[in-house]
């Protein structure tokens, strides 16, 4: 699965993990993946996704402006290169990158 | 029972049929022997003195011997000697035939290696019998000769069974990083081979997996398990796949390759690069125990889940724990063994005594522990594999970048590349980007670019096959419901393409100690407005991708009404 989303067992997180390529092909599982899911701590685990494209920061981004701009959301374990994607498009300024 | 078998059962109840070397320097003494043999079916051979009777047995190789004591030029006594050395330890029973009666006579027979003896004269019934009992000693005898072979034999086959068990465990544990700064352990199997298995790995950003597992029993079948389990976990976290994922991904093999009665304990965490969270998932272990930087008790954490190897895949619960932790915070996490531990009196060491270690501040509290669990136990000898692991919060200095070979200018050639891709590759859906970046990223010297050339393919494939070749407007993407139907109208369009071309030329070459990679893409569409091209602002959710191209290449320009674009990207020595 590209995508899985896993509810904290305190119910308070939702971590949705990517892996492999994160692009359009999984435009529909990642929007679903949060879509259901209100007022929670969000963080977006990286730690198997290989590739970012820009329409993944689109993505990202419309995840942003649907959850509101208050919602604390985190991507997490980034691989290097991905980093540098996040880095460029200054995504720091929107969301927590660790 | 048929006819048959009671004719055989009969002739089983009578001597086996069996080849008699009958030695006798009395030719009439021969004879008289050999047909009351002969009637009961053997088969007779004769010799008339000791050497021939020797030399007659290893040609022959017969089943029993009567062997009188007085003959010429070697007698029974010294043909017995040479016989019995002859077969070593094999069972050939040899009968004196004696006329001899006083009992130092008859000792003697036993003595050099006889098996008994018959007075003569030779009495039918007697000698019928005792042929009858040798045969069946004859028969035990060869049966403990193949059974101790094949004792012998299993034995050395499970030696070197072990043996090849033991380099295969040594084997699949060999890549663990337990000598990481952050770890300390202490494993002690109660068997040769330890049902426990502890195993540390990186993963590609940079933090640290643990995996402590403990099997059912102990010894051998116990261990079996440990080769799937870290071949999975090795596996899994070169991937850097998620804790929760890894614990499924164990109990999918665990629950396929081991039998029903057997599963494993198992806590699996892993530790963020920067050292500042843990991810924990437990099943069946006891509680994991986290303290601060001085050792005093932050938080008990209880195992939430079944041990691996029980639940089916779709029933597998795999919640982890998220622990945020301060730095030097340290994680405790161990086997049964440590509180099921017996003293002499058969009392169990107990969560009690185990957590009075964690009360008040203790530097070594890991130390303490296990002198503290030996001394318990005494000279008692230990019943089951015990296993800790303490895991410090800190940073991790990850031995995981490995340096991809670098650039040597001077010893680079240049080289040319092209791919033409027609409406029907294109409608296929297929992305050329992962086929291309292979085959370039092997390339000398490019390998180390290998994710930024990925990036850079992507945008420049997507942005001509999106907006050259399909005609898709960015606009749409402006809402969240515009961007599905974005991508839903590329999927459609795509689909039914039946024209267009696109072109992808990769030049590589050296200027000045320098590497250059330039990439061109010429599409079919109508082309853009060159100077109409608008940065896109910090919420937009499009036009990202050009920026993403212009941050990692040296240049980036437009020509032939926009439907070329060439980058330049550099490889540095």
């Amino acid at each position: 699965m590209p995508v899985e989303s896993t509810l904290s067992s305190d119910g308070k997180a939702l971590t949705i993990g990517i892996s492999g390529r994160f692009d359009f092909e999984i435009v529909q599982e990642f929007r679903s993946a949060y879509a259901e899911h209100n007022n929670l701590d969000y963080i977006i685990d990286m730690r198997a996704c290989e590739h970012m494209d820009s329409s993944a920061l689109g993505m990202l981004l419309n995840m942003r402006k649907s959850l509101g701009d208050n919602a604390r959301i985190s991507l997490i374990n980034c691989r290097p290169q991905i980093k540098k994607i996040l880095t460029i498009s200054r995504f720091d300024k929107k969301f927590i990158i660790e | 029972m048929n006819k048959v078998d009671e004719d055989i059962s009969d002739s089983q109840e009578s001597a086996k049929a069996m080849k008699i070397l009958v030695v006798d320097d009395t030719e009439a003494n021969r004879r008289l022997l050999g047909w009351m043999l002969e009637d009961e079916g053997h088969t007779v051979q004769e010799a008339e003195n000791g050497e021939l009777a020797v030399a007659l047995f290893k040609e022959t190789n017969p089943d029993l011997v009567l062997m009188d004591v007085m003959m010429p030029i070697m007698d029974g006594f010294e043909a017995t000697k040479a016989i019995k050395e002859y077969l070593g330890g094999k069972h050939v029973p040899i009968i004196f035939l004696t006329a001899l009666s006083d009992d130092a006579s008859l000792a003697k027979c036993l003595s050099i290696g006889g098996d008994d003896f018959l007075s003569k004269p030779i009495n039918e019934q007697v000698l019928q019998a005792k042929i009858k009992a040798h045969s069946r000693i004859k028969d035990l005898n060869e049966q403990l000769n193949e059974q101790n072979a094949k004792l012998t034999k299993m034995h050395q086959l499970t030696e070197h069974e072990h043996k090849i068990a033991k380099t295969v465990f040594e084997g699949a544990l060999a890549a663990s990083k337990l000598d990481d700064p952050n770890i300390r352990h202490y494993i002690s199997p109660a068997a040769t081979f330890n049902g426990d298995l502890l195993l540390a790995a990186y993963s590609p950003s940079g933090g640290l997996y643990t995996l402590m597992a403990d099997f059912t029993g102990h010894g051998l079948p116990a261990a079996i398990g440990a080769v799937p389990l870290s071949q999975v976990f090795f596996d899994a976290t070169e991937q850097g796949v998620s804790v929760s994922s890894i614990a499924r991904d164990l109990n999918r093999s665990l629950e396929k390759f081991l039998p029903d009665d057997m599963f494993a304990a198992a806590a699996i965490a892993e530790l963020n690069a920067e050292g500042t969270r843990v991810t924990l998932w437990m099943g069946g272990m006891p509680d994991a125990i986290l303290t601060d930087h001085k050792g005093r008790l932050k938080q008990k954490i209880q195992s939430a889940h079944m041990p691996l190897g029980i639940l089916e895949d779709h029933e597998f619960e795999r919640e982890p724990f998220i622990l945020e932790v301060e730095t030097n915070d340290r994680l405790y996490v161990y086997t049964d063994g440590i509180p099921e531990a017996l003293n002499c009196n058969g009392v169990m060491y107990g969560e009690e005594r185990l957590l009075q270690h964690f009360s008040s501040s203790k530097p070594n509290a890991f130390n303490e522990l296990i002198n503290d669990v030996i001394d318990y136990t005494g000279h008692k000898g230990q019943i089951d594999d015990i296993t800790l692991l303490e895991l410090t919060c800190r940073p991790v200095q990850s031995d995981q970048v490995n340096p991809a070979p670098t650039f040597d200018a001077a010893h680079t050639l240049p080289w040319q590349f092209r791919m033409t891709l027609t409406a029907k590759e294109l409608c296929q859906g297929h992305s050329p980007v992962g086929q291309l970046t292979d085959m370039v990223g092997n390339a000398p010297g490019i390998e180390a670019h290998k994710d930024y050339l990925h990036t850079i393919l992507t945008e420049l494939f997507a942005n001509a096959l999106e907006h050259g070749i399909l005609k898709l407007d960015s606009d749409l993407k402006r809402t969240e419901q515009g961007y599905l139907d974005y991508y839903q109208q590329r999927a459609h369009k795509l689909r039914s393409l039946n024209q267009g071309e696109l072109e992808i030329n990769i030049r590589f070459y050296v200027n000045d100690h320098t590497g250059y990679l330039m990439i061109q893409l010429d599409d079919s569409g109508p082309g853009f407005d060159i100077n109409s091209r608008n940065a896109s602002g910090d919420n937009d959710s499009f036009g990202r991708g050009i920026e993403l191209i212009e941050s990692l290449c040296d240049s980036v320009t437009y020509s032939q009404n926009g439907t070329r674009v060439e980058v330049t990207y550099r490889i540095d020595d």
